[in-house]
């Protein structure tokens, strides 16, 4: 049997009980849209689903952010212009700078070298010389100043002084048929 | 609504849900149906929104995980406000012992909690009346709500308390007066 608002009413009557005439409001504040989302959730609990997120946003967003983004593009892509004519120099400079690096190596290693192997000795650039070119230059540039220091030297009796005792007998021999030729 | 078409509505929707491709469905159905009446009598219980939210969900998910075994024995309405009542009971237990609140002095106990909910004003009658209740011991609060505020008939309190429907006559005229004379005092 199911009670209504008068037998309810009725009964505090009957008790004479001011209770009868006290409005049965409930003072306790609700958040908003409370029993709405309930359906959603206890669904989404019981059916180990996830709740709909929906297709709105939730971040925040800048105001006139959509209004001033075009100016800022624009700008932004004049600003990433001009690099490029100082990008084109640097990399000419670059290889100005590589050049002359490898040319001081290549200098340096020249030199280098140079310092690191002496120069040839007389006696090694005479043995370059074939021996009949000596010949020839010691016959045509021989002076007579100095025929007469051979002869005076034979005319003395001054001993002539001879090299050193060392001479090689070989030499001497050689010398000797050299002559007979 | 009558009893018979609320009965009636009632065994459809447990028909439904008993079936797969319509559990969802009734489930949601059953929820839109007896939220706010359940929810209300939780409050009225423990007062705190969140305290009532979390015991408020915990009563449907119960229900989703035992609707099935559902004989049908009592209606589905009693059914849910038995669920609704031990659950709320459990947690006001388990909320003294946290409190450790001496068993002589439960009434009163969330006195410090309704003082502290948005818009309390201590002279407003609607205020004065959950102060009074909050007054009242735990058992006959529930049957005072669910009396003046559900209007739930004593056959059916009954099959929720499982008491018999001359104690919760006698119950509910004792909280009465009981709140009577609070508010007079004030």
């Amino acid at each position: 049997m199911m009670t209504s608002e008068n037998d309810i009413i009725n009964e505090l009557k009957q008790l004479d009980s001011p209770l009868a005439k006290y409005p049965r409001t409930m003072p306790y504040a609700l958040p908003y849209g409370y029993f709405k989302d309930m359906e959603q959730k206890l669904t989404s609990t019981v059916t180990n689903t996830p709740e709909p997120a929906g297709t709105s946003m939730p971040f925040a967003l800048p105001a006139d952010y959509f209004e001033q983004l075009p100016g800022k593009i624009l700008q932004a892509a004049k600003n990433t212009e001009a690099p490029a004519t100082t990008t084109k120099r640097k990399s000419i400079w670059l290889n100005v700078r590589w050049a002359a690096a490898a040319m001081l190596v290549i200098a340096i290693g020249l030199g280098t070298y140079r310092i690191m192997t002496p120069p040839p000795t007389i006696e090694q650039q005479l043995e370059e010389i074939p021996y009949e070119d000596i010949l020839a230059y010691v016959e045509d540039n021989i002076e007579d100043y100095e025929t007469d220091n051979i002869v005076s030297y034979l005319n003395s009796n001054t001993t002539i002084p001879l090299p050193a005792d060392n001479i090689n007998r070989d030499a001497i021999e050689y010398y000797l048929q050299q002559g007979d030729q | 609504m009558s009893k018979t078409i609320n009965e009636t509505n009632d065994h459809l929707l447990l028909a439904l849900y008993k079936q797969d491709d319509t559990r969802e469905s009734a489930f949601t159905a059953i929820v839109r149906k007896y939220q706010q009446k359940l929810y209300w009598h939780i409050r009225r219980m423990v007062v705190e929104h969140e305290d009532s939210n979390d015991i408020l969900q915990q009563v449907f998910i119960k229900m989703w995980n035992s609707l099935a075994d559902f004989r049908g024995d009592a209606n589905l309405y009693t059914w849910l406000y038995r669920i609704a009542t031990n659950e709320t009971l459990t947690w006001l237990e388990k909320e003294k012992r946290r409190r450790a609140v001496p068993l002589d002095s439960e009434e009163g106990m969330l006195n410090d909690t309704l003082a502290a909910q948005q818009g309390f004003d201590a002279n407003k009658l609607e205020w004065k009346l959950q102060q009074a209740i909050q007054s009242l011991p735990e058992k006959q609060r529930v049957v005072f709500s669910l009396r003046y505020y559900d209007e739930m008939p004593y056959e059916e309190m009954a099959q929720v308390l499982s008491t018999s429907e001359g104690a919760l006559k006698a119950s509910y005229h004792h909280a009465v007066k009981k709140v009577e004379t609070f508010i007079k005092n004030g």
